[in-house]
């Protein structure tokens, strides 16, 4: 016997505990069909990388540095696999990108706004499941799915790309590169979850497949431009002057270049070109006062800085979009 | 049985924004006790969906208070309430045997797999929801409502599109589920028929609010139908009248003991009374001491 004072109504005893284990249940075998397709996407990218990875390691190379011609002949050859690779490889990166806003497109398509349009979130709503529960498992499933497939993409990636380490005039696959920057570190993982993120704020936005599949595209095009525009200026850049401020290394990332003057102004070379395309340029940069050349740039140091401000930058972009999804839910539906 | 299902008092709904918005509901008042079988019935587009929703928690009302099984949050009894919308939302990519796990698996530590199994009876396991018929997607649904025990049955139009046969055969499991269980049960229709004999309570709705609500029978009742030679029908309150002739019928409102001598008296059907009300907008509502919401009551009980 309980020892409340007032006896609860028998009917009311247990308000059904709503467990998100089973609306995640539901959920995955509801899209049964999109994770075996999310799976062997997974597949197939590790399948890639490997193949390529056997390729190179197959390919005849005659010398440590990877030239097929006679060693330390005046020509050097790369392989054509490790060309090749390195062109695939180049773009990884991009590839991760799209793939984070194709999981934005299942998230705001066929997970979310599909159900308010057809009207089966009122069958899940009324089968003791709440709104909020409801969003919540369609933003945990899909991000954590991602994170784990996002990150052995990322470790497999690096691992592919790690095969160019050493070779000489590989300058396709440079760390700082747009095609292989956000595909190389955590970023890519911001990218995604912000993915899932603005696809179930645009689904409950528009509540129409067609157009919150279409908003979010360019919602997440928008920021990936913006990233991909603005991205040098998410940590402070080294300046250099002096004799040969250009030799800044392979892999670092020149962000500006130009002249200087005495007083510390920075030239433009486009000026000159712009004033007079005959003249000498050298001669032009001297008579508007340079004495020396700079260069603004990011070492190679700060690969993890940058990586981990533009993580950052997007993990607190799908914080705002997943409570502003969840806010505007509850205005609608309570 | 002395609960309360649904009370709803000053209840309003408004679609759309500004002037131009429909008003589905208007100061919508109404109490349904626990334990009926209620019959929510009036024309297209009166407002019975809305009101379902907003029992279901599926909304919310724009102003007015709406409790349902004690709650003043429908939403947060969704557990012990079962709605079936309308179109009878069902995940078309789901077979019918998963359906009813998913009814189970969102459902924990309520599900009743027999009485589910049961309603869907003879439906197809492996079949698509997507490849079913109307009346197999309507049996369906019912099986996921049923199955989950609630303790408040809102079902929208739900005999709509099933045949006669069918329909008679669901309709018994939903009064056996009603009678061993206790359960409230509303349900929405149009076509009166279809729900009369079924149900004990009444809920008419129209205009976006309710015009008629109680026991079907004190409602039936309290109207009279009465012919005779053109006279005075004082004190009663006259729904409708018609003249054919010299020959008066009237649809009246008893307010005390008839004049047998004038008139020759006759209980109107169901139909007749709602049709009545329907043809004249300006009848004053009417609803039984126990469909009465709220204050008045509280204030007669404390007293």
């Amino acid at each position: 016997m309980s020892s409340t004072l007032t006896p609860p109504r028998p009917d009311a005893a247990t308000p059904a505990a709503t467990t998100p284990r089973g609306s995640v249940r539901v959920l995955l075998r509801l899209h049964r069909k999109a994770l075996w397709a999310g799976a062997a996407l997974l597949v197939l990218g590790i399948g890639g990388v490997v193949a390529l990875r056997i390729w190179m390691a197959s390919a005849k190379e005659r010398c440590a540095d990877g030239d097929i011609t006679p060693c330390g002949g005046s020509v050097y050859q790369a392989s054509y696999a490790r060309t090749s690779s390195e062109t695939f490889l180049a773009e990884g990166g991009t590839a991760l990108l799209l793939l984070a806003v194709l999981v934005g497109v299942f998230v705001a398509g066929p997970l979310i706004a599909r159900e308010l349009e057809s009207g089966t979130f009122r069958l899940a709503w009324a089968q003791s499941v709440s709104p909020a529960h409801w969003l919540a498992a369609r933003l945990a499933v899909p991000a954590a799915l991602t994170v784990v497939g996002m990150t052995v993409l990322v470790l497999v990636y690096r691992w592919g790309l790690w095969a160019f380490r050493g070779y000489p005039y590989s300058y396709l696959t440079r760390p700082y590169d747009s095609g292989i920057f956000p595909g190389t570190g955590p970023a890519v993982l911001g990218h995604a979850l912000l993915a899932v993120a603005v696809g179930a704020l645009c689904a409950v936005l528009v509540r129409r497949t067609l157009a919150a599949v279409s908003l979010t595209v360019v919602v997440l095009g928008a920021v990936g431009l913006a990233l991909a525009t603005w991205r040098h200026l998410l940590w402070p850049t080294v300046l250099r002057t002096g004799p040969d401020p250009v030799d800044i290394g392979v892999d670092a990332w020149d962000v500006d270049m130009g002249m200087i003057t005495a007083s510390g102004e920075r030239l433009r070379w486009e000026d000159c070109y712009s004033a007079d395309m005959t003249q000498d340029i050298a001669a032009c940069m001297r008579d508007r006062g340079a004495v020396g050349h700079f260069a603004e740039y990011h070492p190679l140091s700060h690969y993890w800085p940058l990586q981990l401000v533009e993580t950052g930058v997007l993990l607190a972009l799908a914080a705002l979009a997943a409570f502003a999804a969840f806010r505007v839910l509850r205005r609608l539906h309570g | 049985m002395n609960g309360v299902a649904i009370e709803a008092r000053g209840l309003a709904r408004t679609y759309g924004r500004g002037g131009g918005g429909h008003r589905a509901l208007h100061d919508c008042s109404f109490r349904l006790p626990a334990g009926r079988v209620c019959a929510l019935v009036g024309p297209n587009g009166a407002g019975k969906s809305t009101l379902l929703n907003l029992a279901a928690g599926l909304d919310r009302p724009g102003a007015g208070t709406l409790s349902v099984l004690g709650s003043r949050d429908p939403a947060a009894v969704r557990g012990r309430i079962a709605h079936v919308a309308q179109d009878k939302p069902l995940y078309p990519q789901l077979t019918v045997a998963d359906t009813l796990w998913a009814g189970a698996e969102l459902n924990p530590g309520r599900w009743d797999r027999a009485t589910a199994d049961r309603v869907a009876g003879t439906l197809p396991g492996t079949a698509r929801v997507r490849a079913l018929s109307g009346g197999q997607r309507t049996r369906l649904a019912l099986a996921l409502a049923l199955g989950k025990r609630p303790e408040l049955m809102l079902l929208d139009e739900p005999m709509a599109d099933l045949d006669p046969l069918a329909r008679h055969e669901l309709m018994g499991v939903l009064m056996a589920e009603a009678a061993e269980h206790g359960t409230s049960i509303v349900m929405s229709s149009h076509i009166l028929t279809e729900l009369e004999g079924a149900c004990d309570y009444l809920l008419f709705v129209d205009g976006g609010r309710v015009r008629l609500g109680g026991e079907a029978e004190d409602i039936v009742s309290a109207h009279a139908l009465l012919t005779g030679r053109d006279g005075d029908l004082a004190p009663h309150t006259v729904v409708e009248s018609r003249t054919t002739g010299r020959q008066l019928t009237a649809l009246v409102r008893k307010e005390g003991p008839v004049d047998t001598t004038a008139w020759s008296v006759s209980e109107p059907s169901l139909e007749e009374l709602l049709l009545a009300h329907l043809r004249a907008p300006d009848a004053p509502p009417l609803l039984t001491p126990s469909a009465v919401p709220g204050a008045v009551r509280e204030a007669v009980a404390s007293a």
